[in-house]
């Protein structure tokens, strides 16, 4: 009974300290971020791998104590079972929970709040607006065109073939407003501040290389902003769950030289064209 | 007292019963009959994830798997088994009373969970199958027939059964309430209460503050569903076929924060028993007392809480002010100061101890460390900033599964081995409580441990077929079928726990009245403990919990040499 | 206790009502539908008499003037569909032939037949997910024949039934997936979708009867066996929608009725 409870302990103890190899291993020696391509991405990045770096620490030095009190206690069947005055066990606690507390704040405050701040601060003049309009399964992304603003758009006048966004032809604005399916072109290197509305259901923005996700509610008008730093292309996905088609949301980000978005923007036809009366 | 009308009919005795200890049993056997049900769901869900290209289900089919799974996993199985199971079992053995406070609400609390239980299930089989919007039921996909398949009957019955299931579980609450407030024997005063006990109050008394939320977001969701109502709707919603919807003023964000105002402190209504139980476990077979019992008492009321405040952490994404974001992230890492309290005081309790690694102890130590992995996984999430990246993806799968799917299973599964020969009068087999240990602590904590680097790699959550996308890791691609296939050995490796029970009912051997050599009251009970606990007199309480000492083990009820506690 | 146990009974049969009335009301809402009176298969009609049919309406749908361009769409979230289209695809919602007749209009008589009852073909009209598109784009089937659904494509679709008379559904398909439906009432059109590819779309007009039309690749439709006498003769096309004409057939003739989208000149 006594040895094979033993040798259960130095099972489990053994189990823990493989367990400390396997986490430290596993999340310490291998990066599985996708690349990061944004600015503040990097701050995000560095959370991340501060968060790693303390959490790693306590996670190891307390699997270790805890494999080491397996085992040195259960050998000694007559123990002390010696208790420490309720007083002392509160100082413990306590200044292992300062600790605790501090390490969690430094994370949120000193080194987030920074990375937060830039995608939700205030909008720059400079910023390269785009609208990402969400839609059960795809995205609609509208350029305002060369009078930067964006036409009045109705939902009463949605229709799938010629005006997916229920564009209003009689609001002069719209008049220059260019519409794409899927496809985001982004200026690299220059703020971009996306707008984001859905016609029908939740939806999120996610673009993981750019560390960016805003869910999309409907009725709402809402915005993220970030700078990519890094030409090419990368993926779109919706992150909250939308329906049926949800995995299959799946929408392209190109980030391109600042004058071969102008050149792709030139070609574009704007979409009142398309509108049938 | 009920105690003295023993009931003589098998209705009364079995079915209808109002004995706590046979509800408790009851309530027990039915999370686990649901528990096949979530692991099988599970099960499917882990087969299409891994071979996407062989469809094993639709996607429709597979949004109703998910959400199923978590509903019946966090609500049927866990808030069921652990709150409910093991609250009725020992609550008025760990107080000294002969039955809860309200033996007939007991019984009632039951018998609206049971409809409960039978509406979810048959959800599966009406018109577009089950539920398809995610446990969390977010509108506008929960409140349109036209947004998923399953919004139609489907979703109708699981907002039912959902409201049945909280009826039940505020009768509980109120129950365990009264019953640890009023019914406690002589001389058990709130600080020699034992500390599995003091979680159950703590529990009841966030599930009776948080769950009325829940019950208002589902009445109004099925007032917006069928009275045409905008709760949560708002205007210009536009669906093919049905044009703009005639909504306006609703907005889907009420029903966000109504949610994750229950669904926050859900998570520690679920996971504060299970540490109680390891408290208890941990304590018996270390036979110390636990490290600062005071400071875990306060360390648990702390989080009842800050529980209470934090619950936007879930949606820091979400689209509200990112200004409350801020204040939601830096009160949600507070919550570390609780918890390393009590994560040091279950390390610390084992420190100076005489521990016998027998099978309900092995469950325990789990419990400290996967409690200490998805405690500190929280910690990406809580921060609203890496929240950005880890939301909605499979880190968050794997930090949930850690803490109230892997902690509260594990100490499940302790408790039942503990509690055993208390109730069945029988030991359960050793060696296959050991075997089914490590048949279960091995792939459990593998698969979430992987399920965190997929969510690292970029992975999201919820997709039918995740291989649609290239960005992400795809070392973390890879690991889709080794989950799956650790999923397979872990639910095999249940089959050891089905038969370990089943025999042990039976052919174990008898067990004595306290046969881990515990101090609560409930060891000082015949096993199995007949009708109204103690044949004679209710025992009267003079020691601390857990009086330990070098010299000998004392349990509450033996008198003080000095005749005082 | 007695008022504690009270308490309880009341919040159960509260709660039990509660949930009753609300299944009440639910079911109620399919029920209603169902009991809508079917006015074209009420037994007064009488039973079709396939000699009597001897008439044919005939004719081409041609386009007016010059026509709005249709959009483009991008394939590029599926490459399954995007490989099968190399020259890219637009919107399909106006068809022309190089004559400028239009393809896919429907045509169908609106009215005059409601005294008679027409057997029910047996074997299934077929709509098939072929390229990505729904293949054919426009169909008629009369009530209550099958329709069989297939996915013909490498890509998952999903189809998505805007009935408005008859019951909805929404149903994915994965590669070689067949389903077999039928409508239960006439309604012109009935639009199904793909949302996974917001492109795709096919217009059913469920009729009950068979005097109905899709025009061809010259514009041309031909409606045979109708029996003489007045009828309303109604075209459909998917971005200009209906227009309709007054008809008298004798028995053995030969009408021609032309159609001219956007609207007649």
């Amino acid at each position: 009974m006594t040895a094979r409870s033993h040798l259960s302990a130095g099972f489990l103890a053994l189990f823990f300290v493989l367990l400390v190899i396997a986490v430290v291993g596993g999340f310490g020696f291998k990066t599985w971020l996708p690349p990061v391509a944004s600015e503040h991405g990097a701050v995000v990045d560095k959370v991340i791998r501060y968060t790693l770096l303390t959490t790693g620490l306590v996670f190891v030095v307390g699997h270790l104590i805890l494999a080491f009190f397996i085992v040195k206690y259960s050998r000694d069947e007559r123990g002390t079972a010696k208790r420490l005055s309720p007083g002392v066990e509160a100082r413990w606690a306590l200044s292992v929970a300062f600790g605790m507390s501090i390490i969690a704040e430094v994370g949120v405050l000193v080194i987030g709040m920074p990375a937060w701040a830039a995608v939700y601060g205030e909008p720059s003049p400079d910023d390269v607006v785009v609208e990402v309009v969400a839609q059960q399964f795809g995205w609609f992304i509208r350029y305002p065109g060369k009078d930067g603003k964006f036409g009045a758009c109705r939902p009463e006048l949605i229709r799938r073939g010629d005006n997916p966004l229920g564009l209003d032809k009689k609001d002069p604005a719209s008049a220059d407003d260019i519409i794409v399916e899927d496809e985001l072109r982004l200026p690299v290197n220059k703020p971009a501040r996306i707008v984001l509305r859905s016609l029908d259901v939740l939806h999120s923005f996610s673009v993981p290389e750019m560390r960016v996700k805003q869910d999309i509610i409907p009725g709402y008008t809402g915005r993220t902003r970030f700078v990519p730093n890094r030409e090419g292309t990368y993926e779109i996905a919706c992150a909250e769950l939308c329906g049926l088609g949800h995995y299959k949301m799946r929408g392209l980000l190109q980030v391109m030289a600042p004058q071969d978005l102008q050149r792709w923007l030139s070609e574009q036809v704007p979409a009142i064209t398309y509108i049938v009366d | 007292m009920s105690h003295s009308h023993e009931p003589t009919t098998f209705l009364s005795k079995y079915v209808f019963s109002f004995d706590h200890k046979v509800i408790g049993i009851q309530y027990l056997i039915t999370a686990l009959f649901m528990a096949v049900i979530g692991g099988l769901l599970a099960l499917t869900i882990r087969y299409q994830l891994a071979w996407p290209s062989e469809n094993v289900v639709s996607a429709e089919s597979y949004l109703s798997l998910v959400t199923m799974h978590g509903t019946i996993m966090v609500f049927f199985v866990i808030s069921m088994g652990l709150v409910s199971g093991f609250g009725n079992l020992l609550i008025p053995l760990h107080v000294g009373a002969r039955d809860m406070a309200y033996p007939f609400l007991n019984m009632l609390s039951y018998w609206v969970m049971v409809p409960a239980c039978l509406l979810m299930i048959g959800s599966f089989f009406v018109e577009g199958g089950a539920a398809a919007a995610g446990w969390t039921a977010y509108p506008p996909l929960s409140a349109l027939k036209d947004a998923v398949p399953g919004s139609g009957m489907g979703q109708t019955l699981w907002l039912l059964a959902m409201a049945l299931f909280i009826v039940s579980f505020t009768m509980g609450s109120l129950n365990y309430l009264t019953t640890i407030l009023n019914e406690r024997t002589r001389g058990m005063s709130m600080m020699k209460l034992p500390l599995l006990t003091w979680t159950f109050l703590i529990s009841a008394i966030i599930g009776i503050l948080a769950f009325p939320a829940l019950t208002a977001a589902a009445v109004m969701l099925l007032f917006d569903r069928h009275a045409g109502t905008s709760f949560f709707l708002p205007a210009g919603m536009y669906f093919e076929g049905t044009g703009v919807l005639p909504n306006m003023g609703g907005t889907p964000l009420l029903f966000q924060h109504l949610f994750w105002f229950l669904g926050h402190p859900e998570v520690y209504v679920l996971v504060l028993p299970a540490l109680g139980i390891t408290f208890e476990i941990i304590a018996a077979f270390g036979r110390r007392s636990p490290f600062g019992y005071r400071t875990t008492v306060y360390s648990l009321l702390c989080v009842a809480f800050l529980s209470m405040i934090v619950w936007g952490h879930h949606m820091f994404t979400s689209g509200m002010d990112p200004r409350i974001g801020e204040y939601f992230s830096i009160v949600t890492v507070m919550i570390t100061v609780p918890f390393s309290v009590i994560g040091l005081n279950l390390i610390g309790s084992l420190w100076q101890a005489r521990i016998r690694a027998e099978t309900p102890m092995l469950f325990a130590l789990g419990v400290i460390s996967a409690m200490g992995m998805g405690g500190l996984g929280g910690l990406y999430l809580g921060t609203a900033t890496s929240d950005m990246y880890f939301h909605d993806s499979y880190f968050v799968v794997g930090h949930f599964h850690l803490t109230i799917g892997t902690v509260t299973f594990l100490a499940l599964f302790g408790g039942i081995y503990h509690w055993f020969p208390k109730f069945i009068g029988r030991k359960t087999n050793e060696l296959l409580g050991k075997t089914h240990f490590w048949l279960t602590i091995i792939p459990m904590f593998a698969m979430f441990l992987l399920m965190h680097l997929q969510g690292m790699g970029g992975i999201h959550r919820r997709y039918y077929d995740v291989t649609q996308y290239s960005y992400p890791n795809a070392s973390a691609m890879a690991l889709m079928p080794w989950i799956s296939y650790l999923a397979f050995a872990l639910f095999a490796g249940q089959l050891v726990f089905a038969f370990n029970v089943i025999w042990s009912i039976f052919r174990g051997e008898k067990s004595s009245e306290n046969p881990w050599g515990a101090t609560t009251l409930e060891w000082t009970a015949p096993s199995p403990a007949p009708h109204g606990n103690w044949p004679d007199k209710v025992p009267v309480v003079h020691r601390d919990p857990y009086d330990y000492g070098s010299d000998g083990v004392w349990a509450q009820n033996v008198e003080n040499a000095e005749g005082q506690a | 206790m007695m008022k504690i146990w009270s308490d309880a009974w009341v919040q159960i049969v509260s709660g039990v009502f509660v949930a009753l009335l609300l299944l009440g009301c639910s079911g109620g809402e399919e029920g209603d539908s169902g009991k809508e009176p079917d006015q074209e298969t009420t037994s007064k009609r009488k039973a079709w008499d396939s000699a009597l049919g001897t008439a044919t309406v005939s004719g081409t749908v041609s386009f007016h003037g010059k026509p709005v361009p249709s959009r483009p769409v991008n394939l590029s979230k599926d490459a399954q569909c995007a490989k099968q289209h190399p020259d890219g695809l637009r919107d399909n919602s106006l068809v022309l032939n190089s004559d400028n007749t239009i393809q896919e209009v429907f045509v169908w008589i609106e009215k005059g037949l409601e005294g008679w009852k027409f057997p029910v073909p047996k074997e299934p009209v077929i709509l098939s997910q072929l390229g990505c598109m729904y293949s054919p784009h426009v169909l008629g089937v009369m009530a209550k024949q099958p329709i069989q659904i297939r996915n013909d494509d490498s890509a998952v679709h999903n189809v998505h039934c805007l009935a408005k008379r008859s019951s909805k559904f929404n149903i994915s398909q994965q590669t070689g997936a067949t389903d077999t439906k039928t409508f239960k009432r006439p309604e012109v059109m009935v639009n199904l979708i793909c949302d996974i590819h917001p492109w795709m779309s096919a217009h059913l007009g469920v009729l009950s009867h068979p005097a109905f039309s899709v025009t061809n690749d010259k514009g041309a439709f031909r409606i045979t066996n109708l029996p003489p006498g007045k009828y309303t003769i109604a075209a459909w096309q998917d971005r200009y929608g209906i227009q309709k004409k007054e008809i008298t057939v004798g028995d053995g003739e030969s009408l021609t009725v032309d159609f001219t989208y956007p609207s007649a000149p």
